[in-house]
């Protein structure tokens, strides 16, 4: 109770330092930049806080990291717009959120999914914060229980949980997800430094990463899927203009269970350095499909399939702010980012931070609750501006849309070599949604491959080549577990199926 | 001047493309070239103590945000906009990518000649390039000045049996493959330091076990879990972890204990190892004289200026000035010493150090996974009788695919070598048509502004230049 007190007592001098009216217009500048390069492929918010580093030099840090946390949180909700409402996601990790988001506008709910967005993104974004606040020493003890095993089991246990969540044919599943896994596998491998599957191309060197990957396979194949005239509704707009922005309160109910689990699968997901939004988004998805009692519904409109990825993606950036400020170790590209800024303030993140500068910590973490407060105030009135995106005509529409994403990966390096592989992948969407190949489980493969390869490698290099190793270790054993029921649990409803 | 001339150009060019008429377009460009000399012809008649930059200076991080090449371009330029060192401003753009070599690509190859471009290098590129048999190399740049050097420094978890440096390198020693090394990936800076310890201690390079992480935060997290064995990473990288007692730092690759006066250097425990990551500023290949003199003058007053002195001092990084030819000669003799290391450790050609899996076993799990779904789907397609698409099928749906490649295609080879703000305009009625949209003016109109706004957000907000 008295540590308690003390934190009560910390975090509203912490208001008291962040809640100044200069500090709240940079929080919305924040959010309204970052939603901005959610918005844009390609644009995320490490592209965003690090073009507006020096032009913070001059404001005190406070006013900086509210900024900062506005952008974070912003561009998480800046991407489910576009995904729930072009079907193409600003960032890869609301890739998840298009599987409902758009089936739901298209039905002429586009309000309803903003809305369960932006209340998703704000609980996560919340709670994380919280837990950051109460647990963040505690926490760190828990982060640094993972290695490479556990991490492999983990990541594992992902894979085969959301391989399927694309499709029901499990042939074409498990042939996206390779198809995933070997389009990662390009590029210089970092145990050895051998390029692998490159043809001697240097642009191939640095491999097909998940920013590029997001764009292509989704923002490109959306729009060539609609352009060539695939999707019927958009073809004669049909597509229904009335948005209800309201929901039903069973679905207020089944949103609030979707906030709450994909909120602490998504802050778990965050805190484990590597990891981040957008396996948390996806693993938030399949476990909401799992558990629901109308499985083959998702896919074709429910809340929750927007509500779960979105609080996960949000409590996510959250939790990846953990080890950045108890350890000082960035778990993710923004939080990298944030470390150089916190350099350049002359702060070290680490176990020292809440010692050194408690005044500064405690006013960091009330400026990230001040920064989702202004999330919802800010896009919550705006929802029905955004649903008039869907009046512009598709050949439009879609076009633009092509051209911000060529551009967006152009700007990731300044090469058009990573333009043309976002069209080649386009194109690769394109004919696999054709042939009735799911999409989703390349884009799993191209995020979840590489991590499962790498901690695979490093585990035995440390065990020496002895794979005991991962039923030695409690955590990885527990995870292999659960696959290893989870395959069983299957297995006998298939044979029980076949018996009726 | 410059940035009027920013705004104003795709105005311009916009306004002129609309008329559509080959006069106006001639007159359009005349007026380009007009701008784009002008400011440079000012500057040269105006002044004249040798060349003086008229517009932005950009210096390329040839790695993503975050990270030692990151800090020091944008601490630099901190620097030189805090002490008002230059006439314009300095910019800072990533471009990530295979140890750099994407970027020095570009420095060597499209800014030939090109005052305005710094790139931030260092020891980890010299690797790369040598490793990835880089078509350029660091020769190929013009050389501006070497500003700091870090120490590797190797630590090891708080609880660990290990007390210091002497004991931890007999057991190196005694058995190499008892001792799991976490560092960064392959062939940078931590690996290679590894590789040099244990050639200067007749330590076979096969029996090195070293898991390579992605950066530095992550070894040092799986150091701290007691993963790994030995952490090594650059000192200013271990941050306050000693103080929080979460790891025992017990060597440093100087060769006195110039950092920290409680850690010990391998120098004086008779191994023979000095070796510093350094990080320097270069810039593109065939700038002239003057201009290569005022760059160095420029990074000159940086390094001597008080902000300069503060940041090496908070990052822990230790200056090691050098410029010009001097620098140049450096460049070429640590060079020969790392293809000394890369060789001896045989990395390029897969590494010769100890790992359980190879780089190739994945790689064939998923050929051979994408071959037997591929066989699954098949088989059961064709019992359904399903194996083959209906004609119909093909041609409704792959002759627009194809149609829009090919656009798409043409759109990109523009962009190469046209230009975003000329055809994008075109792009968006082409596509636009494919959905049978007839208003085809109406759709080039739409272009226009969309190119313009972007054009405008992108260059003057984002600082992204379009292509």
């Amino acid at each position: 109770m008295d540590s308690l007190t003390i934190i009560f007592t910390n975090i509203s001098s912490g208001f008291g330092v962040a809640a100044t009216p200069e500090n709240l217009m940079f929080g919305m500048i924040g959010v309204l930049l970052g939603t901005a390069v959610g918005v844009l492929p390609g644009l995320g918010p490490a592209v965003a806080i690090s073009l507006l580093l020096p032009l913070t030099f001059g404001l005190d840090p406070i006013a900086a990291f509210i900024m900062f946390g506005g952008i974070y949180y912003g561009a998480m909700y800046g991407g489910a717009m576009t995904a729930i409402l072009v079907n193409t996601p600003g960032c890869s990790s609301s890739a998840v959120t298009t599987f409902d988001g758009h089936p739901l506008a298209k039905s002429g709910r586009a309000g309803t999914a903003l809305l369960t967005a932006i209340i998703g993104s704000f609980v996560g974004g919340t709670f994380a914060t919280l837990m950051l606040m109460l647990l963040a020493p505690a926490l760190v003890e828990i982060s640094l229980l993972f290695g490479p095993p556990e991490y492999f089991a983990l990541m594992l246990l992902a894979l085969i949980m959301v391989a399927t969540i694309g499709g029901n044919n499990l042939g074409k599943s498990l042939f996206s997800t390779f198809l995933g896994i070997g389009i990662a596998m390009i590029g210089i491998d970092m145990q050895t430094g051998v390029s692998r599957i490159t043809f001697g191309i240097p642009e191939l060197y640095s491999g097909i990463n998940i920013v590029l990957a997001g764009i292509g396979l989704f923002a490109i194949g959306e729009s060539i899927w609609t352009l060539s005239g695939q999707d019927k509704s958009q073809q004669t707009q049909t597509i229904s203009q009335t948005t209800r922005l309201g929901m039903a309160t069973v679905e207020w109910i089944r949103s609030g269970f979707a906030w709450l689990r994909g909120t602490v699968l998504g802050f778990f997901a965050g805190i484990l350095p590597g990891s981040g939004g957008t396996i948390a988004a996806f693993m938030a998805y399949g476990v909401e499909k799992k558990l629901s009692k109308q499985p083959h519904k998702f896919g074709s409109g429910v809340v929750e399939g927007v509500a779960a990825p979105e609080s996960a993606n949000n409590a996510a950036a959250g939790g990846s702010m953990v080890p950045l400020l108890a350890l000082g170790i960035p778990g993710s590209a923004t939080t990298a980012v944030m470390l150089v800024a916190f350099q350049m303030y002359g702060l070290q993140p680490g176990p020292l931070l809440f010692q050194n500068s408690g005044d500064l910590v405690w006013g960091l973490i009330a400026s990230l609750y001040i920064a989702n407060i202004l999330l919802v105030v800010i896009n919550l009135p705006i929802i029905g501006l955004w649903t008039k995106l869907l009046r512009i005509p598709a050949g439009l529409l879609y076009s633009s849309v092509i051209v911000f994403s060529i551009l967006g990966a152009y700007s990731l390096k300044g090469s058009l070599s990573d333009a043309f592989i976002v069209v080649i992948l386009g194109v690769l969407a394109f004919c696999l949604r054709k042939l009735s190949f799911p999409v989703a489980p390349v884009l799993l493969g191209i995020v979840l491959g590489p991590l499962i390869e790498q901690e695979f490698r490093r585990t035995l290099s440390i065990s020496s080549g002895d794979l005991m190793i991962f039923l030695e270790r409690p955590i990885s054993a527990g995870f292999l577990a659960i696959i290893l029921l989870s395959f069983v649990i299957s297995l006998m409803k298939q044979t029980r199926r076949k018996t009726t | 001047m410059y940035n009027i001339t920013r705004i104003i150009l795709p105005l311009l060019r916009v306004n002129q493309l609309k008329k559509q008429t080959l006069k106006n377009v001639t007159t359009s460009f005349c007026a380009l070239l007009m701008l784009c000399v002008c400011p440079q012809a000012m500057s040269n008649s105006s002044k004249n103590p040798g060349w003086q930059p008229a517009r932005p200076i950009m210096v390329t991080v040839p790695s993503n945000p975050g990270g030692g090449w990151d800090q020091l371009g944008r601490f630099m330029q901190r620097a030189i906009g805090q002490e008002k060192l230059a006439p314009v401003s300095i910019e800072v753009v990533n471009r990530g990518g295979a140890g750099g070599i994407i970027a020095l690509s570009e420095l060597v190859s499209r800014y030939n000649g090109d005052p305005y471009k710094l790139m931030v290098t260092g020891f980890g590129m010299t690797g790369a390039t040598i490793m990835h048999n880089s078509e350029f190399d660091l020769a190929d740049t013009t050389p501006i000045a070497r500003l700091t050097s870090e120490y590797q420094a190797i630590g090891v978890p708080f609880n660990s049996p290990y007390n210091n440096l002497e004991q931890l390198m007999a057991a190196f020693k005694k058995s190499p493959e008892s001792i799991v090394w976490g560092g960064g990936s392959a062939g940078g800076a931590d690996h290679l330091f590894v590789n040099l310890l244990a050639e200067k201690m007749g330590v076979d390079p096969s029996k090195i076990n070293y898991v390579a992480f992605t950066g530095g935060g992550e070894a040092t997290a799986a150091l701290m879990g007691g993963q790994v064995t030995i952490g090594v990473s650059g000192y200013s990288e271990w941050g306050g972890l000693v103080e929080a007692k979460r790891v025992k730092l017990l060597g440093v690759s100087s060769q006195e204990r110039v950092v920290n006066p409680n850690i010990a250097t391998f120098h004086e425990i008779g191994i023979d190892v000095v070796y510093a990551n350094w990080r320097a500023l270069v810039a593109a290949p065939n700038i002239s004289e003057e201009q290569k003199h005022y760059l160095i003058e420029l990074i000159t007053h940086a390094r001597n200026s008080q902000t300069w002195r503060q940041i090496l001092k908070r990052n822990n990084w230790q200056d090691s000035f050098l410029v010009g030819d001097e620098f140049a000669r450096f460049i070429a003799d640590d060079k020969q010493q790392t293809q000394r290391i890369v060789e001896r450790s045989g990395l390029g050609e897969g590494g010769k150090g100890y790992a359980a899996v190879g780089p190739y076993f994945f790689p064939s799990i998923a050929g051979v996974g994408l071959l037997l779904s591929g066989i699954w789907i098949a088989i059961s397609a064709y019992r359904r009788g399903e194996l083959m698409l209906p004609r119909s099928e093909w041609q409704a749906s792959f002759l627009p695919l194809l149609k829009i490649t090919a656009i798409l295609v043409c759109y990109l080879i523009g962009l190469r070598w046209i230009g975003f703000i000329f055809v994008t305009p075109l792009l968006i009625p082409a596509l636009a048509m494919q959905l049978g949209s007839s208003k085809h003016a109406q759709n080039f109109a739409v272009g226009v502004v969309l190119t313009l706004v972007i054009t405008l957000v992108f260059e003057n907000f984002l600082n992204v230049l379009v292509p």
